[in-house]
């Protein structure tokens, strides 16, 4: 399973309803749902996750269950992605 | 109140503002720049000036650049992981953790440009990091849709797709550099 992280420098700031996230990685500002503040929240706090780690810290918040959680979670990873919220973390692998 | 309550209450807002039982699709809605729309302005005018030939591709588009150093002798590469994030499953050149080197100064630490590599490192098992700050190169996407490589190679240094102070306009603190 991919671990992710935030892009270094995110900025998220409260607009109202939503949230607005400047990301040095695209020089770009998005708005946000409560839904991805709260994924770029988690992550904020544990540096490094995956999506059942960060669906497991929602869980009480949302109501709902971790399985549940997750597979949403895991569906938001491109679009996040993209926008330049987060980025993977590369895996080390032993040297042969 | 002490500044840890502070902190916590700063950093809980998001999921104390979640409604129970209503997780929506997380959403990301990027806000319309007038300031990067006048750049991009002067950018097609660049390009219309000085055209790139792809061979037939539709679409450019960047991904970040990684980099060994041993020395004064490094290598730069794309990944199949940032790839794979612009594109659906099967849609890039690159297998699962593959990285392509688009780039070398001196020997190029034992990697050459266009050769794809798994899980590339130095023999003391360093990893390539992202480039700080970070540069980008432009991939070409095919009229399918598929990843076909990218701009600069195996010509490094030629071919760019984007006159630099574009990549500085659309990269904001993060300006392009040729691989």
């Amino acid at each position: 399973m991919s671990h992710w992280c935030r892009v270094e420098g995110l900025l998220v700031e409260p607009m109202g309803h939503l949230w607005a996230a400047f990301s040095p990685a695209t020089g770009e500002t998005v708005l946000l749902n409560d839904e991805s503040a709260s994924i770029l929240e988690v992550l904020e706090e544990k540096g490094v996750a995956d999506t059942a780690e960060i669906s497991a810290s929602l869980v009480v918040d949302s109501g709902l269950d971790v399985d549940a959680l997750a597979a949403i979670v895991e569906s938001a990873w491109p679009r996040l992605a993209e926008a330049g919220l987060v980025r993977e973390q590369p895996i080390r692998h032993a040297i042969a | 109140m002490n500044e840890d309550m502070t902190n916590e209450t700063v950093n809980s807002n998001a999921r104390r503002r979640l409604v129970r039982g209503a997780f929506a699709a997380p959403a990301a809605l990027t806000l319309y720049s007038g300031s990067v729309a006048a750049a991009s302005v002067s950018c097609i005018a660049k390009q219309l000036t000085n055209p790139i030939t792809t061979n037939g591709d539709t679409t450019l588009v960047r991904v970040p650049l990684y980099r060994l150093a041993n020395g004064a002798n490094t290598a730069t590469f794309v990944r199949q992981a940032d790839i794979a994030s612009l594109m659906p499953p099967g849609g890039s050149y690159l297998a699962t953790g593959q990285a392509q080197c688009v780039g070398i100064t001196g020997t190029g630490a034992g990697f050459s440009v266009g050769t794809i590599y798994t899980s590339p490192a130095l023999p003391n098992g360093t990893m390539p990091a992202i480039t700080s700050p970070i540069q980008y190169v432009a991939v070409r996407v095919s009229a399918t849709g598929k990843i076909e490589g990218v701009i600069s190679v195996p010509s490094a240094g030629a071919n760019t797709a984007l006159h630099t102070s574009c990549w500085t306009s659309f990269g904001g603190l993060v300006p392009f550099n040729t691989a």
